[in-house]
């Protein structure tokens, strides 16, 4: 699955860039810890944006990349390696200047290709799992099941013209550079009714609305509250998919999440949810596996993670990714989006081996083949 | 000593049986139509296996099971005759608010499986049509299906999501076709018109239409369930055997209830309405169910839902004084906005009459009312959803959006 490996050295040393506090880092550290190997360094991002010459003095054989998300210093930092204001004014949680974070984590990721190290997930590919519309059109190419999608426009009155002209619709529309749920919204209308379902809330800041990531996933429902969403969200860059209705288990709505490690699907979990998004960090829950496989059957189940595996295979220079499949009311699976960052499934066992530790494992054995 | 007990909603038909012999009591329990699982226990003294065995069948009663030999259901079959009556409590469908989040499982008693055209017809299950985002094949797979000979044996039909990629689509079309071929359904008993989760659309989008062309069509019908009220009619409300009518709506309209309060339905025993807001087109006042209340309506009438209401505290208050608390069993107030002041009226409610059960599921009880409710001697439901938003502010009901 992994590209070029033969620089790798038999015992190679693995690198991180990372955010040294998160836990993602620590975990990673503290499992290849566990499995007798070196503790991997890890150069923190905030490091890496201050000063490029940051990874000349990382001295390792295969680098792992990690999320530079969840520290505000970065977002910062990022959004201004991007072309965006060197302060930019976030409010905590708030859903902004995607397009130029975007372009900053680019940037990092194109100065770590530089070096020239080879990396566990390659950096082109990291850079396109981060581009939803990219991914879209990867996936059809390779005639991965998606549901139809289109690049939404940027503006508010494209998109209503848009609705009014199909009468009515139902979308999922997520930004294209966006991570988890945030600025995820689900929307659906008639020519009598408008509903907006999003994770999301406006607040103001010094007179003018803002929007914020929000724990609760709300309705609204007026075209004024969708229209100011949406006239804040569209300009960041939308991809707009038909919002397919996701198969329902005692408890909710229910995709999955498949973890494929090195061209098969590990581990995996169903995310089960009362509303249109079913990410775990929004109070839904873990579903039951032996109710769906009851309900769906061991073929399809099964259909659900060879096409994991296909999506996956579309990014042959990436040991790893997750992948999020969304199974429609005749069980046939789709997928969802692709994540690059998708293997924070902690205290999850395949076989054994947490997600983490079959990663780190995944990594040495592809270096030294049997 | 021996109880058989059963339990039937949208998920599941399942049985309970205990037995007890001496010092051990034997549990029996399963899917009606399996033989189940069985387990027993064994106690220092036969006072201990009773104790315990009485504590069982309260907990399973409070969960809504009921006597098999009551419900007419034993535990390796959904009814007793094929082309009998269906069992009263088969009649249910959305016992707690989650379910209406799924898609039914079960109806009347029996497994539903969503048609697959690929797939020999059976008639030992009940078919679900439904529309998929990239196709609408309702109407092609129902006529397919009407020509095989499990259609001439089947008991029941459910019609899910039909709109496809046109939420203004109403049933009309669907219920057309049903009419003309009621010849290839002569056992037909029940019938759903809108198996339709919040997330294929909201129930207030729902566009329903007449259903009565569907009473006139089929004689042998014992149970009429559809869900939305936008467009919802009843326009010839008569039906001689009609057993079972349960209309969910997030707003009913009020012409729907004059329907009902104007309907030829001389053996109703079960009887099901979602009143919901006027946010989503509830129109009427508790005026206008003072038909249905007054008791002069519905003679065999044993099972009342009056669920999903905005009003359901003054209902309440209303409801204690209605004669037909002395011939109904069930009297279900819940999913709707239902306080401790609603429940003070219910602690009033008439003893020693017929009512053995109040279903009051989905409601802003304190602890304490809870407490009350329970001690009445009666089986009472006062659960709540395990995520019940219990805001002091705003108070919703269970279906509102």
């Amino acid at each position: 699955m992994n590209g070029d490996l033969s620089p790798w050295a038999s015992n190679p040393r693995l690198g991180l860039i990372g955010n040294p506090a998160n836990r993602r880092v620590r975990d990673f550290q503290d499992t290849v810890e566990r499995l007798g190997r070196p503790r991997p360094a890890c150069v923190a991002y905030e490091e890496l944006l201050r000063d490029p010459e940051a990874l000349t003095r990382l001295d390792v054989d295969v680098l792992r990349i990690d999320s530079p998300g969840e520290d505000e210093r970065v977002a910062t930092a990022l959004i201004a390696l991007g072309g965006g204001p060197p302060r930019a004014p976030l409010e905590l949680g708030e859903i902004g200047f995607l397009k130029e974070y975007h372009q900053g984590f680019c940037r990092v990721i194109e100065r770590i290709e530089q070096r020239g190290i080879p990396c566990v997930n390659s950096p082109r590919d990291i850079t396109i799992m981060f581009d939803k519309w990219a991914c879209h059109q990867r996936f059809v190419e390779h005639a991965v099941a998606r549901p139809p999608a289109e690049l939404a426009p940027e503006d508010f009155p494209s998109l209503l013209d848009r609705m009014r002209a199909h009468g009515s619709g139902r979308l999922f529309l997520k930004p294209l550079h966006g991570s988890s749920a945030s600025g995820v919204c689900a929307l659906r209308w008639t020519p009598h009714h408008q509903q907006l379902i999003a994770p999301l809330r406006v607040q103001s800041r010094g007179g003018e609305p803002v929007l914020v990531n929000s724990l609760d996933v709300r309705t609204y429902s007026t075209l004024t509250d969708i229209e100011l969403i949406l006239g804040l969200l569209l300009p960041q860059g939308m991809i707009a998919e038909q919002w397919i209705p996701k198969l329902a288990l005692p408890g909710g709505a229910v995709d999955l999440r498949v973890l494929v490690i090195a061209g098969e699907a590990r581990h995996w979990v169903i995310r089960q949810s009362r509303h249109p998004m079913t990410n775990l960090h929004l109070g839904n829950q873990r579903g039951d596996a032996a109710v769906l496989q009851e309900l769906i059957g061991f073929h399809k189940l099964d259909a659900a993670f060879k096409l994991a595996e296909k999506a996956a295979a579309c990014f042959p220079d990436s040991l790893y990714a997750g992948v999020d499949i969304l199974i429609d009311s005749r069980h046939r699976p789709l997928v969802g989006e692709i994540n690059a960052f998708g293997d924070l499934l902690p205290r999850l066992t395949h076989r054994g081996e947490t997600a983490y530790a079959a990663i780190a494992k995944a990594c040495y054995v592809q270096s030294c083949p049997v | 000593m021996k109880r058989e007990l059963v339990y039937m909603d949208a998920k599941s038909s399942k049985f309970w049986n205990i037995e007890l012999a001496d010092n051990t009591h034997t549990v029996t329990y399963g899917r009606i139509g399996t033989e189940g699982q069985t387990l027993t226990k064994t106690f220092p003294d036969p006072a201990a296996a009773q104790k315990d065995m009485e504590k069982l069948i309260r907990e399973k009663l409070g969960k809504g099971y009921v006597d098999a030999a009551a419900a007419g259901v034993g535990p390796m079959k959904a009814s007793a005759d094929p082309d009998g009556p269906i069992p009263l409590i088969a009649f249910s469908s959305i016992n707690r608010r989650d379910d209406i989040s799924q898609n039914a499982g079960t109806f009347i008693g029996k497994r539903v499986v969503d048609y697959d055209p690929e797939k020999p017809a059976r008639a030992d299950v009940v078919y679900r049509f439904r529309s998929d985002w990239d196709n609408n094949e309702v109407i092609p797979n129902l006529e397919q299906f009407l020509g095989t000979d499990a259609a001439a044996e089947t008991a029941a039909l459910i019609i899910g999501a039909w709109h496809g990629d046109d939420p203004e689509l109403t049933p009309e079309g669907i219920i057309e076709v049903l009419v003309k071929s009621r010849d290839r359904l002569p056992m037909l008993a029940a019938i759903y018109i809108g198996d339709i989760t919040s997330e294929e659309n909201e129930m207030s989008w729902i566009k329903q239409c007449d259903l009565s062309p569907l009473l006139k069509a089929f004689p042998k019908l014992q149970l009429l369930r559809s869900r939305g009220g936008d467009g919802l009619k009843l326009a010839s409300p008569e039906h001689v055997n009609l057993r079972g009518l349960a209309l969910e709506t997030g707003g009913m309209d009020v012409s729907v209830i004059r329907s009902v309060c104007t309907s030829n339905f001389p053996n109703l025993e079960y009887l099901e309405l979602w009143l919901g807001t006027d946010e989503y087109g509830a129109n009427h006042s508790i005026a206008d169910l003072q038909p249905i209340l007054s008791g002069r309506l519905f003679p065999r009438l044993k099972y009342l839902g009056l669920r999903n209401c905005q009003f359901a505290d003054e209902l309440a208050g209303v409801v204690v004084n209605s004669p037909l608390l002395s011939r109904i069993e069930t009297l279900d107030l819940s999913l709707g906005v239902l306080t401790d002041e609603g429940a003070r009226s219910l602690l009033m409610l008439p003893l020693n009459t017929t009512l053995k059960k109040l279903n009051l599921h989905y409601n802003y009880f304190t602890a304490d009312m809870v407490r009350q409710l329970k001690a009445l001697p009666l089986t009472v439901d006062a659960s709540k959803p395990s995520n019940m938003d219990e805001g002091d502010e705003w108070r919703f009901v269970a279906v509102g959006e």
